[in-house]
């Protein structure tokens, strides 16, 4: 299979992609996100086509872009989707409370007109004050204030000055040889006033404790990155994870670096909160990666996927809205987009009609194994207890527990879903049922779930079945809930542990 | 008073930073860290903390750091300086700021007698003839012990292999430590001698920044030590 790559985006992430999968022999569509989008004339000789994209489409490795331009629209095809938009830089001025004026610059406009700072002016650069400044931003207010201080008298205001990025402690030191002088803030903050003279600075230095003021011919705001004005639009349409600040691939640990919840769109360099060049450079280096998979065909395998009985949907939606993956399309009922499908089951754990399956982690397959280990167990003493837990956390546990020979309950049935999202109220009724004595439902540390929520959805879940067990009359402490990280054998023995120690004291008194 | 100076402040701009970036005590690679103000064993006497001293040489506070005791209180025990990351030699910068504070007001002694010594080769301005009765005497005290019938002290001896500075208190309140080495010359047999003249070892210009003022009486020494023709110093100071 020869696949095509759509690179969406209009700067230079774009333009590098583009290129660097066009030199891999790779098709391209490269599309420029447009609220207004030119006639579909214009732009086609570069290459580039400047539209709106209205809805998408996906079929077995195959998305399908619906693109609006002013009097027409397209529809173009690839196999994956790279989202290489910009960012776009706002200077921080209402965080100081400054308006941008001759003496009040921003560091874009003090980069691109450095005759704006003439020689012999005092020249104020803030920087990080009103948050932490990125290190792209720290290197070129530096860079600046560095070039202006044999011709200046440059200070830089800052907060906490992190100087973790290629060259940037350095590039501190030179600014000091360069005659620059840092005034470093941490307990309090300057205080900008306009008056007649010009622009004051207010200030403790906070190492000597004494209180200066400057008289600035300029200032330097710095600047801070957001997302590009199109990136909601493509979140909202290919149904992306966002960051708080609205950058793609959300704060989810399992999508580094170039991974989005939805399989075959990667997202590069600033569409995810990440601008210097040389790593924008690795993000692209990740897709040509994940290009050349594709290219040998050799899919990841993805086992069986979630189906909905046709009979059985009510058409809720439900399953839309907690799919963590975007698999789920509508059209006149809901489908599952095989493709995209990454089997956490969280959709047929929520489906009230029960109308969604998983076929390897189905009810009847799960219960009918409790019910078979049951009955094979049934000539020992110790208690009769279930392990719900997930396969990339609980499942490594319980292998690393058993190869360390750690020991664990005697009586005790371990079911392993893909995600702790799978584990249903009926799993847990399902064992009480069959005479299960204790249950221990285990899943991702909070914030680490693969599925984003899945290990949510299982403790909102059995926080309410310690409810119902309450109102049936069962012990709700028969029911344990734990977290576990794929590398705690020793916590995972101590949960399991724990539950028959809890069953044995209830079975006592 | 223009409105730029109503809220009372120092205006910053108005201080000339450069005017101690020529030291070349690295003082404006300090990153803050306050490893320096940890070590110190005199942080917080009188409010002294290195790192201030370090950041207002950064300013370029000159006159504030001249007339401040703190230079006065750091003992020059160079902790700050070993555990710097920025390898900022505090101690050299100590004792630059020192050096500038006017001769009269450096505290103590220190400038008083660094001023005789200069000007009569000791510190305690003793004439060459009461230095030679106190060594000669010390000497027959010597010779009285058993085993020490023939101690001389080899004062002005010309080609010995040793010369000795003495420091001051030893022919004033402690002379009794004279006997200590000389025993144990006479002992190994050393062939040592005692300069007459410009015979002071301690040079104070070292503690009160007087760079001047130390090399003088460095450059006293290696003279002493040319004119006896004497290979090797002992300077136990």
């Amino acid at each position: 299979m020869k696949p095509t790559i759509c690179v969406l985006g209009t700067g230079w992430a774009a333009e590098q992609t583009a290129a660097r999968l066009l030199s891999e022999k790779i098709e391209v569509v490269r599309i420029a996100p447009s609220a207004d989008p030119p006639p579909q004339t214009e732009g086609a000789d570069s290459g580039v086509i400047a539209a709106a994209i209205c809805r998408i489409e996906a079929e077995a490795g195959r998305f399908q872009l619906f693109c609006r331009f002013k009097k027409a629209s397209a529809v173009y095809e690839a196999n994956a989707v790279v989202v290489a938009e910009q960012a776009e830089r706002k200077p921080r001025w209402s965080a100081y409370g400054l308006m941008p004026g001759e003496d009040v610059l921003s560091l874009s406009e003090a980069l691109e007109h450095p005759d704006r700072l003439p020689d012999g002016k005092t020249v104020v650069f803030l920087l990080g004050l009103a948050g932490e400044s990125h290190p792209v931003i720290t290197r070129e207010v530096l860079e600046a204030a560095k070039a202006h201080a044999a011709k200046c008298k440059t200070y830089v205001l800052t907060g906490n000055l992190k100087v973790a990025g290629q060259g940037l402690e350095a590039l501190v030191q030179e600014c000091r040889t360069a005659g620059v002088l840092p005034v470093k803030f941490t307990q309090t903050r300057p205080v900008l006033r306009r008056t007649e003279e010009g622009m004051v600075i207010d200030m403790t230095d906070e190492q000597v404790g004494e209180s200066f003021s400057i008289l600035a011919d300029r200032i330097v705001v710095d600047e801070r990155f957001e997302p590009a004005e199109t990136l909601s639009a493509i979140a909202e349409v290919f149904r992306l994870e966002t960051d708080g600040e609205g950058f793609l691939q959300g704060d989810n640990v399992h999508r580094l670096p170039v991974l989005t919840n939805r399989k075959e769109v990667f997202v590069v360099g600033p569409s995810r909160g990440v601008f210097q060049s040389d790593l924008l450079e690795a993000d692209i280096a990740y897709v040509v990666l994940e290009a050349r998979r594709m290219l040998q065909g050799a899919s990841p395998a993805a086992g069986v996927t979630a189906a909905i009985e046709p009979g059985h949907c009510v058409r809720c939606l439900t399953c839309y809205r907690v799919c963590p993956y975007g698999a789920i399309q509508l059209e006149t009922r809901p489908k599952v987009l095989s493709d995209a499908c990454q089997r956490c089951g969280i959709c047929a754990a929520e489906c009230p009609s029960k109308a969604i399956t998983l076929a390897d982690v189905a009810d009847a397959i799960v219960l009918d194994r409790i019910e078979a280990f049951r009955r094979e167990t049934e000539s020992m003493q110790a208690p009769f207890l279930v392990a719900f837990g997930c396969e990339r956390s609980a499942k490594l546990c319980r292998e690393a527990a058993s190869e360390l020979g750690f020991a664990l309950p005697q009586r005790m049935c371990f079911i392993e879903v893909p995600c702790a999202g799978r584990i249903s109220l009926d799993f847990v009724l399902g064992a009480f049922n069959r005479n299960a004595q204790g249950v221990l439902v285990l899943s991702c540390h909070e914030g680490n779930c693969h599925s984003g929520q899945g290990n949510l959805h299982a403790k909102r879940r059995a926080l309410y079945l310690k409810e119902m067990l309450n109102t049936i009359g069962l012990n709700p402490d028969r029911l344990h809930v734990r977290t576990l990280a794929a590398n705690q054998p020793v916590e995972f023995a101590a949960a399991c542990n724990e539950l028959e120690t809890t069953i044995h004291s209830l079975t006592m008194s | 008073m223009s409105e730029t100076e109503q809220t009372g402040h120092r205006r910053l701009d108005r201080l000339d930073h450069t005017r101690l970036r020529n030291w070349p005590f690295g003082q404006d690679y300090c990153l803050t860290c306050a490893m320096c103000s940890g070590s110190c064993p005199v942080a917080g006497i009188d409010g002294f903390d290195p790192r201030k001293v370090v950041r207002m040489a950064g300013l370029g506070l000159l006159e504030e750091l001249v007339d401040a005791r703190w230079p006065w209180i750091c003992t020059m025990c160079g902790k700050c300086e070993a555990v710097c990351p920025m390898d900022i030699h505090i101690p050299d910068l100590i004792r630059s700021i020192r050096g500038k504070r006017e001769r009269d007001l450096v505290p103590g002694i220190l400038h008083k007698g660094l001023a005789a010594a200069l000007k009569t080769g000791n510190n305690l301005g003793m004439p060459r003839e009461d230095f030679i009765y106190v060594l000669e005497d010390v000497a027959a005290e010597i010779a009285e012990e058993p085993g020490f019938e023939d101690f001389k002290v080899p004062i002005d001896k010309t080609g010995a292999n040793l010369l000795t500075t003495i420091h001051n208190k030893l022919v004033n309140t402690h002379t009794e430590d004279l006997k200590h080495w000389w025993k144990i010359f006479h002992a190994a047999k050393e062939d040592w001698t005692v300069s007459s003249i410009n015979w002071e070892g301690t040079n104070w210009g070292f503690f009160t920044g007087d760079d001047e003022g130390m090399r003088t009486m460095v450059g006293r020494i290696v003279e002493q030590m040319e004119r006896l023709e004497v290979k090797n110093l002992m300077w136990p100071e």
